[in-house]
């Protein structure tokens, strides 16, 4: 285990180095800089080079890559060129907290309620909470999240008064946000565990298991759920990152300093440093969260084990 | 065998599968008994009823199946009317049941020695875990299964096929049933293991005393365990006796095409005989016999009317217009 875990980082290292050389290859051919501003066009030309050349944009791309990547392993991620002298950690980690509180939040309520709601679905396959989980489901999946965060909003937030329509000041200020958010993880999770539950149902062990005269709730705990979650598994592992990352849409409707917004921010603004910073760390993230599921699914399926040799055969 | 106890009586039993594509009657009205410590074979082509049949006695009929009418005696008690929980108590512990396929009938993400000792956790409380643990390995022993303290936690994929039947039969044995329903259980296994199997139920069962009932296509399999046998046709039943009378004194044409289909050593004769035609639509059972339109010595009246049950012997019972004293006398 240790071994293969060893492996997936090394080449998670490899990958990340060729997303930061593609992102820097990419950010610099697009037209414009971070100096494309009135304030800069009325300096001098001796200036203007002055400027340019504190923060290496002088220099060939190759230069400011190696100077750039020596840094980051050092733990430099450079400095922003918007938020002017702030370190790119710093930055990031100013917005980060928001997005993170809220996609956690909405990842919890989603699959705790989505994946129940498609056990039982299954369950009573036909019968009336399918028919429900279903109309959620496509419902979830096909309204966008922003028209969720506006309902919410006006009814919850303004009408009702009870909770904060936006801003970020309190907890309360995430609840809404979070059930926004949390649509779509809850209709995914619902549908697919359906799914999967119905062809379990099916499953000659399934049958094995009630001849045994067990209770409906141990044939569903104890041999149904572990083997209908394994596919479920793939979608949890991105759509975790996907929340976690923030949403553009849902921070800026309820006016939360997140992550989603700068990321938007450094690319409209050439803020080099922070589209890099903010690419490596989304990278690593979805990385992490692959590793975390073939991890994951190697727990829950004895078929699949990862440390070569041992374990099966 | 007429002094032995019946176990388990089964009296006119229809059985319909509510389908989206109509209703399939696919048990309709059989009967036929079980006593204690003998082997019943139930034979018949696929769509015959047989597993459905015993399904039923079980309670497991997939969705949309449901036993119309006719009793189960379990023991002298009608099972059919009993509430779900008690059901609980008869599977497993009374009639327990082993499966056709051995590769998708264990769960695969449980180890094997939690699949049976499971069942001794259901339907014996007063065991501790320690108990369960080595009675569990003693089983796996029982049937064969070398080196059992290391397997028992292994998983069904770390099993050969032939492997993994016997788990299932430890695990099915494992509180000592009354009846061992065993549907198919050689179908999906090597030849070689077939004997192997066939021979460690057999053993078995004289060990611990337990009826079988055992669901085949195959004759061969019926000869070296059968007592009795039941042969089942489109939902009903054909043909039942001794083996020896439904082996060498067959009455039931459909009895006789299964004994001609089966291929014979060197047989002058290269082709294989078979049944002409197919099986019956149990959605729109025939009137008459349902076997009528593949018999080679129907009559007028088969297809018209159902025919008769006529006895043989004290267990030997044909149903087939042949043997109707009018039909004698037409002849």
């Amino acid at each position: 285990m240790a071994k293969y875990i060893g492996k997936r980082v090394f080449y998670m290292i490899i990958t990340l180095f060729l997303i930061a050389v593609l992102t820097f290859v990419l950010m610099k051919i697009l037209p414009g800089s971070p100096f494309d501003t009135e304030r800069f066009e009325k300096l001098t030309p001796q200036q203007q080079q002055e400027a340019l050349a504190k923060y290496d944009l002088d220099k060939p791309i190759y230069v400011q890559f190696f100077k750039y990547i020596t840094d980051m392993l050092k733990g430099d991620f450079g400095t922003s060129f918007y938020y002017t002298k702030m370190p790119v950690t710093r930055v990031i980690f100013s917005r980060i907290g928001p997005s993170m509180l809220v996609g956690a939040q909405a990842i919890l309520i989603g699959l705790a309620i989505g994946l129940s709601l498609g056990i039982i679905a299954a369950c009573r396959h036909n019968g009336f909470v399918d028919n429900l989980t279903m109309i959620i489901a496509v419902l979830g999946i096909s309204v966008p999240n922003f028209v969720a965060a506006a309902l919410l909003q006006y009814y919850i937030g303004l009408k009702l008064g009870w909770l904060p329509v936006g801003f970020w000041e309190s907890w309360a200020c995430s609840v809404l946000p979070s059930l926004a958010l949390c649509v779509q993880p809850l209709a995914t999770s619902a549908r697919f565990i359906r799914a999967e539950t119905l062809d379990v149902l099916q499953q000659d062990y399934i049958v094995t298991a009630r001849s045994k005269g067990m209770t409906q709730a141990r044939l569903l705990l104890k041999h149904t759920l572990r083997n209908s979650i394994i596919p479920v598994i793939t979608i949890i592992g991105t759509m975790v990152v996907n929340l976690l990352t923030g949403s553009l849409a849902i921070e800026s409707i309820f006016s939360i300093p997140g992550i989603g917004g700068l990321f938007t921010d450094s690319v409209k603004n050439n803020d080099y440093n922070v589209i890099m910073g903010l690419t490596i760390l989304y990278s690593f993230m979805y990385m992490l969260a692959i590793l975390i599921t073939d991890i994951a699914y190697s727990l829950v399926d004895p078929r699949i084990r990862i440390a070569a040799g041992k374990g099966g055969d | 065998m007429s002094e032995k106890k019946k176990l388990l009586e089964v009296k006119d039993m229809y059985v319909s599968i509510h389908t989206d594509s109509g209703v399939v009657q696919a048990v309709r009205g059989v009967s036929f008994d079980l006593y204690e410590g003998e082997t019943l074979a139930i034979v018949g082509e696929s769509g015959s009823g047989k597993s459905i049949t015993n399904k039923a006695i079980m309670g497991l009929l997939p969705i949309g199946g449901r036993i119309d009418s006719g009793t189960v005696l379990l023991g002298g008690k009608d099972i059919t009317h009993y509430t779900e929980k008690q059901m609980r108590d008869v599977r497993g512990a009374e009639i327990s049941m082993i499966f056709q396929d051995p590769l998708t009938s264990l769960n695969p993400t449980m180890t094997v020695g939690k699949q049976i000792t499971e069942m001794l956790m259901l339907h014996k409380p007063g065991m501790t875990k320690e108990q369960r643990k080595e009675r569990a390995i003693e089983l796996l022993g029982m049937v064969g299964i070398p080196n059992p303290t290391e397997r028992f936690d292994q998983y069904p994929h770390q099993f050969s096929g032939g492997m993994r039947q016997r788990v299932m039969i430890s695990i099915a044995l494992a509180c000592e049933p009354k009846i061992l329903i065993a549907d198919e259980p050689t179908t999906a296994l090597d030849v070689t293991i077939q004997a192997q199997i066939l021979d460690l139920m057999k053993e078995l069962q004289k060990k611990i005393n337990t009826s079988i009932i055992i669901i085949t296509h195959n004759l061969g399999v019926v000869a070296s365990v059968a007592d009795r046998v039941l042969v089942m046709y489109g939902g009903k039943f054909a043909e039942v006796g001794d083996l020896d009378e439904v082996f060498y004194d067959m009455k039931h044409p459909y009895t006789k095409g299964l004994m001609e289909s089966i291929p014979i050593l060197h047989s002058e004769d290269q082709d294989l005989y078979s049944i002409p035609g197919s099986p019956p639509d149990l959605v729109k059972p025939p009137v008459g016999c349902p076997f009528a339109p593949r018999c080679n010595e129907c009559l007028k009246v088969c297809k018209l009317y159902p025919p008769k049950t006529h006895s043989f012997s004290e267990k030997h019972m044909a149903t087939c217009w042949l043997y109707d004293e009018r039909v004698k006398g037409a002849k």
